[in-house]
């Protein structure tokens, strides 16, 4: 029997692959497929869906199992024959078997075949154990896990008083649906909950059909609004670890990409052919700040060598902005490029598109909030381009300020928080890392975080790097839904390709927040992606590269001065959930001059306080 | 070779009033006279005045007169100050390129743009750019007034966190953002002025460069000449002076409400050998307290006997009429509750012989010195203006002797020549050549 890992489509353009052959099938899926049976039959498959890899029984069914007649193998026909036979004696017993109290609240379905299911039941005696979904003669998907979550409502509608978690929600991605996916409002679909004693409960509906963007919508808000017992962030992680997370990514990624492949692009006022530099914007939401930063960035020295590239994830900006660019190229000589996408592809997905339509060699992802302090800090990354070791270059980021004149960027770092879960089975520990700013609001004269230095990562507000080794590294993952974290993704790509980014003190003003607008979804979006960024890294960075004071060869400049590191390792020691081993922190020699603002000393008493990774 | 000027106006005076916009063509007429200037006027015009949009054109002439254009402004960004509309950008950077300005002179930004300072400096690098203030609306998105929206007080400087609170819905952010882009433009300009020196003082304290600000009052030609009517001589007569005037707009910052308050007062002390009329209108721009706090007493007074009434309400007037209106009253009151820039209706009053009592603050303090030429009040304190009121009925030799020491105000030549000195200088100063 072949490995089933060879049929597990990973990669989108399998996953294409299987949705077509999944497609050819739709109607030749056996009516003596029953999932339990076959999970019990092959082991290796119930081990696939329980990490995750594979989404169920049925999944593997179609893309493998049916060409190898499993239904037909001895061991299945026993099992499917023994739990017929259970099911008839049980009937012939006690009757039919009792279904526990449920409901389902939400089914939604999207244009391209995704599926949202959320719903409760008190399955607390009798437990719900698998969920078929049929959608007109041929569609079809089957789940064995579901996220479970609090119900407050029918905690008190059943007058419960204890704890437990009624609620449940199942999501399945386009490709993950077998059987055909062309969908009509108003089809009828079959919803049946299976429960371990045998009972099944079918419901009818008729099948509402959204926008798949309205879907990932809701998905993402739900998400973040569900309630746990336990720490939330704890079993909202959990919840996405069997196979949700991976869906929810997956069906998000192909919206991107979706996306990225209808981009229409706009270019104002001549450019030279080969700028020096490519200025990446991604605007969401916000176009007032397209006008201000024209004004702000068309001033200085060598801003000739530089072309704007906006890339637009609101196309009902589409109309203001171009009105705006013409009226830059009037008023400031401006050459800019509009890059403008059918709806929110994301940050990743966009500033890649994005890449395509840059001509410079040097690439610089910019906030829409973020304005130079300085009329010359053009010619200030120039400079620091032309003098500074290439390895100090490929990847840097900036100082960055808030409008109150305190730091707000001065390199990120990483840190983990450990939480506990508690079930039938014990404790379990859990590791998340979340992404911390080093000195976040300290006086502008603190130049100890300023300083020239190799940092764990650097915010993509402001992320200057070389276009080759920007396309070596594959550009910034466009697994992160919406926004956030894909900064720091990058640069620990980056790192683990041999190259750290460094800080480097240009200044910018970083407005953190105000150049995007935030809905619930990203909030939901975030989530997901803290949970993608820690599953993805956490095996890499921990526990040497957390903290102040990460151990890694190539950070070994240090993202700390020693005094700072003295505070870090007294802060650090006690308390902390993961201990961090002591830095080997000397002192970094500043290879740009910084320029304090009437510096008397430097502050010994750093602070970081929690902060997203890029601001969306 | 004459000097090229373009004057660039917030509205036409004949088609929409306002102080700014008369000291503009105050300077547009007078610079039309003189033999070495060619001067140029372009007003601006918003939707408000559809009949003159003709289709497809940005700017036009106005009414057949020579030199007078519209600037048809449409989808301004009130917030931003800035235009959406780039054809209006064009047909601009052409009128430039046509009229060859040596010098323009911005009265305002509003309508147009603040980025327009922007177009000027990169259409013509030679031109020198003058810019005159008219209130703080640089500084201040609280209409330019420096009144405090969380409780009416004066505010004397701009910060992110206070501009802030008197807009609660905007974050601290966005007020430095909008400084940046106003700072950003008016990098561009060459010179500055203020009509008050205590503007230039808020300006400065905001960011402004002190040798860039220039202090130039505002003139007009007098009124009181070549009119129609004539009025009665009121000085060195032995009658009583209890009639008060209120000349302006009836909304909050005018302070009208402060004298119907006085009035009030006055009233119910017993005093009521005084009246007061009431000049101007536009209530429908005044919060709906003071709106309707006005028309409230307007009605309760209308009730009266005519032998009761103390407050009568003149409706608008324009400038041909000031010379009817001040000849039925002995004091005009100026009880404005912002800073005002010049207060124009001082000069108006000084022309007439008029004394005045006005708000112990800004322009008005600044031009007005308390017991020597008018008196002052303490600002939006109706029980403080009812005392003055009192006073000036009943004090004998008072009305006199602030009379006699009413200075002239700024004639429309003076301020001319104020101007074309600064005008002069910066070209000097440039060593640039007006055009030939």
């Amino acid at each position: 029997m072949p490995d089933i890992s060879t049929f597990l489509p990973r990669q989108p353009s399998e996953q294409k692959l299987a949705t077509e052959f999944a497609d050819a099938l739709h109607d030749q899926i056996d009516p003596d497929f029953d999932e339990a049976a076959y999970l019990r039959t092959y082991p290796d498959v119930a081990d696939a869906v329980q990490r995750g890899v594979l989404k169920s029984g049925l999944a593997h069914y179609v893309l493998a199992g049916k060409s190898e007649r499993r239904l037909e193998l001895p061991q299945y026909r026993q099992n499917i024959s023994a739990q017929l036979r259970a099911l008839a004696e049980f009937g012939a017993s006690s009757g039919p078997a009792q279904a526990p109290a449920m409901s389902v609240d939400a089914l939604i379905v999207s244009e391209s075949g995704a599926v949202f299911i959320v719903g409760w039941t008190d399955d607390r005696h009798n437990p719900l154990v698998a969920m078929t979904l049929r959608i007109g003669d041929g569609a079809r998907h089957s789940w064995t896990v579901f996220p479970r979550l609090r119900r407050r409502d029918v905690e008190v509608s059943l007058r419960f008083t204890g704890c437990y978690q009624h609620g449940f929600w199942a999501f399945a991605g386009a490709d993950d649906l077998t059987g055909s996916r062309h969908l009509a409002r108003g089809a009828q679909c079959a919803l049946e909950l299976c429960y371990s004693n045998g009972a099944v409960v079918e419901m009818n509906r008729t099948l509402g059909v959204v926008p798949d963007t309205e879907l990932r919508d809701t998905a993402m808000r739900y998400l973040v609004a569900c309630e746990y017992w336990g720490n939330p962030t704890i079993e909202a992680f959990n919840s996405l670890d069997d196979g949700a997370g991976d869906a929810l990514i997956g069906f998000s990624r192909s919206i991107s990409r979706g996306f990225a492949s209808q981009a229409l692009v706009e270019r104002f006022g001549q450019t030279q052919r080969r700028p020096k530099v490519s200025i990446i914007v991604t605007l969401y939401g916000i176009g007032d700040y397209f006008m201000l930063q024209s004004a702000a960035y068309a001033q200085g020295r060598d801003i000739a060598a530089y072309e704007f590239v906006y890339v637009v994830n609101s196309p009902e900006l589409l109309e203001q902005l171009c009105r705006e660019a013409r009226i830059a190229q009037m008023i400031y000589g401006l050459a800019q490029t509009l890059v403008v996408l059918p709806g929110n592809a994301g940050f990743g997905t966009a500033n890649n598109i994005a890449t395509r339509f840059a001509r410079g060699e040097r690439l610089l992802f910019l906030n829409p909030d973020v304005f130079p302090c300085d009329p010359d800090w053009a010619r200030r990354h120039l400079d620091a381009l032309a003098s500074l070791p290439e390895a100090q270059t490929r990847l840097f980021g900036s100082s960055l300020f808030y409008d109150d004149g305190s730091l707000m960027h001065g390199g990120m770092y990483f840190e983990a928080d450990a939480g506990f879960r508690t079930g039938v089975s014990g404790a379990t520990r859990r590791t998340m890392v979340r992404v911390e700013h080093y000195g976040k609001g300290a006086p502008p004269w603190a130049t100890q975080y300023v300083a020239s230095r190799p940092v764990p990562a650097v915010t993509g507000a402001f992320l200057s790097i070389d276009r080759a080794w920007y396309e070596k590294l594959g550009g910034f993952t466009d697994d992160y839904i919406f926004g956030h974290y894909e900064d720091a993704d990058l640069c620990l790509k980056s790192l683990h390709a041999g190259t750290p980014a460094w800080l480097h003190d240009i200044r910018m003003l970083h407005l953190e927040g105000k150049g995007s607008r935030r809905l619930p979804q990203h909030e939901g979006g975030s989530l997901v992606n803290r949970w993608n960024f820690s599953r993805t890294w956490i095996p890499k960075i921990v526990p040497d590269m957390v903290g102040r004071t990460p151990q890694h060869r190539l950070l070994g400049a240090s993202a700390m001065t020693p005094g700072e590191a003295a505070a870090d390792a007294a802060l650090d020691a006690p308390g902390d959930v993961l201990a961090v081993a002591p830095g080997n922190a000397r002192a970094a020699r500043p290879a740009m001059p910084a320029k304090p603002h009437g510096a008397k000393r430097a502050s010994s008493s750093p602070r970081a306080g929690p902060a997203r990774s890029r601001t969306r | 070779m004459p000097l090229r000027v373009l004057l660039i106006s917030l509205f036409h005076p004949e088609l929409v009033r306002g102080g700014a916009q008369q000291v503009a063509y105050e300077l547009f007429q007078e610079l039309r006279e003189r033999e070495d200037v060619a001067c140029f006027l372009l007003a601006s015009l918003d939707e408000s005045y559809p009949a003159l949009f003709k289709s497809g054109a940005r700017i036009t002439g106005f009414d057949g007169r020579a030199d007078e254009y519209l600037f048809l402004s449409r989808n301004y960004d009130h917030w931003w100050h800035k235009l959406g509309e780039p054809l209006l950008i064009e047909s601009f950077i052409e009128f430039l390129q046509t009229i060859r300005p040596d010098v323009v002179h911005f009265h305002h930004f509003l309508t147009f743009g603040i980025d327009l300072i922007s177009v000027v400096r990169r259409v013509l690098p030679s031109c020198r750019i003058v810019f005159t203030f008219h209130e703080f609306m640089a500084i201040c998105a609280a209409n330019g007034h420096m009144v405090r929206r969380t409780d009416g007080s004066l505010c004397d400087h701009a910060s992110q966190v206070r501009c802030h609170q008197c807009f609660p819905d905007r974050p601290p952010e966005d007020f430095l953002l909008r400084k940046m882009w106003f700072m950003r433009h008016l990098a561009g300009v060459d010179r500055f002025t203020c009509p008050s020196r205590f503007m230039i003082e808020h300006y400065v304290t905001w960011g402004l460069a002190r040798d860039r600000m220039f202090h130039v009052a505002n003139g007009q030609r007098s009124y009181a000449e070549g009119s129609h009517t004539t009025m009665p001589a009121r000085a060195n007569d032995a009658a009583p002076k209890r009639r008060f005037g209120f000349f302006g707009q009836l909304h909050d910052t005018k302070g009208v409400h402060i004298v119907l308050r006085a009035v009030n007062l006055l009233r119910a002390d017993g005093v009521t050998n005084f009246h007061v009329e009431i000049n101007g209108d536009n209530m429908r721009f005044a919060s709906d307290a003071v709106r309707l706090e006005i028309e409230a007493f307007l009605a309760e007074e209308q009730k009266l006997a005519p032998s009761e009434r103390l407050v009568t309400h003149n409706g608008s007037y324009n400038v041909d009429q000031l010379q009817q209106r001040m000849g039925r009253i002995d004091w005009c009151i100026v009880p404005s509750t912002w800073w005002e820039a010049f207060a124009l209706v001082i000069s108006e009053a000084w022309m007439f012989g008029r004394p005045v009592i006005c708000s112990n603050v800004g322009a008005m303090a600044e031009r007005v010195t308390d017991e020597v030429d008018g008196l002052l009040f303490e600002m939006g304190d109706p029980g403080a203006l009812a005392a003055v009121m009192r006073r000036a009925c009943t004090e004998d030799g008072l009305w006199q002797r602030l009379h006699d020491a009413l200075p002239t105000p700024p004639s429309r030549a003076s301020m001319a020549d104020g101007y074309l000195r600064l005008y002069r200088d910066e070209v000097e100063r440039s060593g640039f050549s007006p055009s030939p």
